[in-house]
């Protein structure tokens, strides 16, 4: 049975405004998600001076989570190789820092620690023996823009790396993380509004009409014609086809390009990997009610019911932890325009229970 | 609490040293969605009212400690937490005049997960992105 938990990321709005502390966010998952019991963390911005937190903050973390009955899933661990500003960390430095982190995790009662990506797998190897001793599974999360294969030459190519690592070593203490942001089927409202404000210069108001419309023109046309997409959708908002040099590189890009991509992995490709999936991040950014169904959500843009699908048919017994993004993309409209992430959260794990427990025909893909 | 623009509106106010207005300060809070080492920080320029006040001579206050960009740059140990304000201090004989001004600022966060090119710091464009870029706020009060 697929296990659901939540990432405290999911809350960063609150922590922020100090609305919420972890304790509140502990609470409010284990009473008012149903059913709900899993955590995950950001390192630091959970655990207190990190990475030396003092010894009276275990105590705090595990008395509230046995408190609340909850489990502490996946713990997510950063590698700022810029750390020392005369050097490039080394690949010893990286798992040092490793092992800290699985210290931290281990004291902390953490059964997986997600890597971030771009760790060298030779700081994997180097820290391996240690997660075997206590125990700590580390992840290498696939996010997108990748997809659940290598794709050589680019950024995708880690994930070959990883399995190759895995069939080598044979280690159960090495596996993937997929962020369902993979599964991006369709742009998400929100997303688009924002980018026709900072790109456009509209007004909230518009900024969703305009939204409305382009969906409308995705909804027809889809993400594989970009041709006819494009031409469609560019005369409603120019400014999201204005080319840039890209940061990420690979010449001109526009904003269009990034909201309009499609998914950047086939959900069908879950089944060659679902062996070496340890947790998964269930990422969203905008839950609405479903049409005619009083009280039951969806996120339209994620291919949640076939992922969740899939997951079940393959008996896929780990979490889906709910990782809440699109605060983000509101936060510029003030604080009436602000978005209620405990909400988001609780629609989240609705719309997760509801698919989870839901073994019906029109589930198969 | 923080506010949600980068650029908060608590805090923005004259220095007065020994009886003189020095300068003046303004509070940002951190765009990115987790902390960050203070080597990390990539402090770029402040613009007032069309002022330039260059990057390397503004001091950065950071859990109660002030830093030149220079020390920040070495300095591997401090951590600005995500929840946290900067101050930063900016220094401006006589300061800025009572009443409406117009402040941007512009700084980044290293994250090594991300291309190398998201890491070169350009404090002459405008870009910006989940770990950092240029801010403004308009019509900020000092009284």
């Amino acid at each position: 049975m697929i296990k659901r938990g939540v990432s405290l990321y999911s809350y960063q709005q609150a922590e922020f405004f100090h609305q919420m502390t972890w304790k509140d966010e502990l609470r409010e998952v284990a009473t008012n998600l149903n059913g709900a019991d899993g955590i995950e963390i950001i390192s630091e911005t959970t655990v207190p001076r990190y990475p030396m937190p003092p010894e009276s903050f275990y105590f705090e973390w595990n008395n509230e989570m046995a408190r609340y009955g909850l489990k502490a899933v996946t713990y997510d661990a950063f590698m700022d190789t810029l750390q020392f500003r005369d050097h490039v960390m080394t690949i010893a430095e990286c798992a040092e820092r490793l092992k800290y982190d699985l210290r931290i995790a281990h004291k902390m009662g953490f059964e997986n620690m997600r890597l971030i990506k771009g760790v060298p797998i030779q700081a994997v190897e180097l820290a391996l023996p240690l997660a075997e001793e206590l125990n700590v599974r580390m992840t290498s999360e696939v996010h997108s823009p990748q997809a659940l294969h290598a794709v050589p030459g680019t950024w995708g190519e880690s994930i070959g790396r990883d399995i190759a690592f895995i069939e080598k070593t044979g280690t159960k203490h090495y596996g993937l993380q997929p962020d369902f942001g993979i599964f991006q089927i369709a742009p998400e409202k929100p997303l688009v509004a924002y980018q026709l404000r900072v790109s456009a210069g509209l007004s909230k108001e518009e900024s969703f009409k305009v939204a409305d419309e382009l969906l409308a023109i995705y909804d027809e046309i889809g993400y594989k014609d970009k041709e006819l997409l494009y031409a469609k959708a560019e005369p409603v908002a120019p400014s999201l086809f204005v080319k840039r040099p890209s940061p990420m590189g690979g010449g001109l890009r526009c904003a269009a390009d990034h909201l309009f991509s499609g998914p950047t992995a086939d959900i069908l490709e879950l089944y060659n990997v679902m062996q070496y999936i340890f947790c998964i991040h269930g990422k969203f950014y905008d839950m609405t009610e479903v049409e005619g169904e009083p009280g039951h959500f969806e996120d339209k843009g994620i291919q949640y019911k076939e992922a969740i699908a899939i997951l079940n048919a393959c008996s896929y017994d780990g979490y889906i932890n709910s990782e809440f993004e699109g605060q983000r993309s509101q936060q510029d409209m003030g604080y009436e325009g602000l978005v209620d992430e405990v909400e988001q959260v609780r629609r989240h794990h609705e719309m997760m229970d509801r698919f989870i427990n839901d073994h019906s025909k029109d589930m198969t893909i | 609490m923080l506010e949600a623009d980068v650029i908060q509106y608590r805090g923005f106010h004259n220095i007065v040293e020994d009886g003189k207005i020095t300068g003046f300060q303004v509070c940002v809070r951190s765009d990115y969605y987790r902390g960050v080492w203070l080597s990390q920080l990539r402090p770029g320029r402040v613009i007032v009212d069309g002022e330039l006040f260059p990057w390397d001579t503004i001091i950065w206050n950071i859990n109660g400690k002030d830093y030149t960009t220079a020390e920040m740059a070495e300095n591997s140990t401090d951590f600005w937490h995500v929840d946290k304000p900067a101050i930063l201090k900016i220094k401006k004989d006589g300061g800025l005049s009572q009443g409406f001004h117009d402040v941007t600022v512009r700084f980044f966060a290293s994250c090594s997960y991300m291309p190398p090119s998201y890491d070169t710091f350009d404090d002459n464009t405008e870009f910006t992105s989940f770990n950092g870029g240029t801010y403004t706020r308009k019509n900020m009060c000092i009284v």
